[in-house]
């Protein structure tokens, strides 16, 4: 843990530092020089899309990636699962795992995968165009994409929930009371996806209390942590962009500060699709190893 | 749907260059200019994407 | 600060050549301009850039260096333009300066390439 922590601080907040000074510098140029005014936010956009685009740009690279290796390995999981469903029977009653839900997360992935990660990157596009050339404005495009976004992942974890519910999986067996100003704390502090955070963590919740009693603790643990590590680093990076752009705010130019808003509030929406993807891994990986638990303890 | 992202990349880029390139009167009259190629370009793209479907 | 006293005198001398040699003026006002522009360039512009540059070690890339070389660029053109205008050729100093700004943007064109070529990785189709 420290050393992920460390890594994340020596490569995500150098940029920062230095794009700090040189926003100082292009000041210093701007009292000199208030017709070089042009050219100093052209030049300080090129800056910030060179050098702090690189942990956006590795954050939206990794969870194409995992995307990817998800989909691809329920692809080639579901003959078998399904062939073990048909050879189980009536094990599956028990634990009450729904085929349906499993087939629902691995429709989700291909459809992040295919359809949420591109038309994010669009948006993100469309925002440093119009940044980069303020009079040519595509801003409206950009926020449409990406609250419709927002509200087609919202959908699809509201929908998660629907289906946890409704396959009457057991309740979530911590004390409430410790649990709602947690939750509250988050959803106040984390714009645009702090209920999406909570109600995906409950429903993770209430699904692995289900589980625990066919895995062990670790192991449900160590599932979680795989699945929601990539996620929070980039709410990590996410958070770390957007205060760049409040702290620069006053004494930058529109544009640049702008920019940084906007890849922040990007990185915002990648990281509840990301959330909605470590939901559907850890659903499938904890229906898998509970199956073969069961499958080894009923023969 | 690439090569409409890419032309309109190449667009706002030309723009920019112009921008800085001219003085300030050259640049008023040059706007509309480069806004009609950018209108023009999203329009043939979604004419296009109309036209698939029939 | 001396250099601004000097400046002064040399104004005193030009304003004393309008009025001694008028004929002579206009060659004798640019060649002096250029002088004086190269004496002030070495002797406090140049200081001054490296002294904040100093204040910049850190920074990875030349970006630092590129941008106040051409911040001094552009207000070298901006000079000499005002300095033609002075003289009535007012063409020629707009045609000075874009010549001088194309420069500039092709000092700063690898960079431009790097992120021309960054935006079209993000584009995922």
């Amino acid at each position: 843990m420290p050393d992920f922590l460390q890594t994340l601080l020596a490569d995500v907040l150098g940029p920062f530092f230095l794009l700090m000074v040189m926003l100082l510098l292009s000041l210093l140029i701007d009292f000199f020089l208030p017709h070089f005014q042009k050219w100093t936010r052209l030049l300080l956009l090129i800056f910030i899309l060179l050098l702090l685009l690189e942990p956006a740009a590795d954050s939206f690279r990794q969870i194409q990636v995992i995307t990817h290796s998800i989909a691809s390995m329920f692809l080639g999981m579901y003959p078998l699962i399904a062939a073990m469903v048909l050879a189980s029977g009536a094990t599956f009653g028990v634990v009450n795992f729904q085929p349906a839900m499993l087939l629902f997360s691995q429709g989700a992935v291909f459809f992040a995968e295919k359809f949420l990660l591109p038309i994010l990157m669009t948006a993100l596009l469309l925002d440093i165009l119009t940044r980069l050339q303020p009079e040519i404005v595509l801003t409206k495009m950009a926020d449409l994409l990406r609250t419709s976004l927002l509200a087609v992942v919202s959908a699809l974890v509201a929908a998660y929930s629907i289906f946890i519910t409704a396959g009457g999986a057991l309740t979530w067996t911590m004390s409430g009371t410790l649990n709602e100003p947690v939750k509250e704390l988050i959803r106040q502090n984390i714009p645009f996806i702090g209920s999406l955070l909570t109600d995906t963590l409950g429903s993770i919740g209430r699904y692995s209390s289900g589980a625990t009693a066919y895995l062990s603790i670790w192991m449900l643990f160590s599932i979680w942590t795989v699945a929601l590590l990539p996620a929070l680093r980039i709410l990590g990076i996410a958070f770390l962009f957007r205060w760049t752009a409040a702290i620069i705010e006053p004494f930058s130019q529109r544009e640049v500060s702008g920019l940084v808003d906007d890849i922040g509030r990007t990185l915002f929406v990648l990281c509840a699709i990301s959330f909605l993807l470590s939901f559907a891994f850890i659903y499938t990986a904890i229906f898998i190893v509970t199956f073969i638990k069961l499958m080894t303890i009923g023969k | 749907m690439f090569l409409f992202l890419i032309g309109l990349i190449h667009l706002v880029w030309l723009a920019l260059l112009i921008q800085l390139l001219t003085s300030a009167e050259m640049e008023k009259s040059f706007m509309p200019l480069i806004k009609l190629a950018v209108g023009l370009w999203i329009l043939q793209f979604l004419l296009q994407l109309v036209g698939h479907k029939w | 600060m001396t250099v601004i006293f000097q400046l002064l005198v040399v104004y005193l001398l030009l304003l004393l050549l309008s009025f001694a040699a008028p004929a002579l003026h206009p060659i004798m006002y640019t060649a002096l301009f250029l002088l004086v522009v190269m004496y002030v360039f070495s002797t406090v512009f140049i200081p001054f850039a490296v002294n904040v540059l100093s204040l910049m070690e850190k920074l990875p890339a030349p970006y630092a260096t590129l941008l106040l070389v051409s911040a001094g660029l552009y207000y070298v053109a901006e000079l000499l333009a005002l300095q033609m205008k002075d003289e009535g050729y007012g063409a020629f100093a707009q045609l000075f300066q874009t010549v001088m700004k194309i420069v500039i943007l092709t000092l700063w064109l690898p960079s431009i390439q790097k992120v021309i070529e960054t935006i079209h990785a993000l584009i995922p189709w």
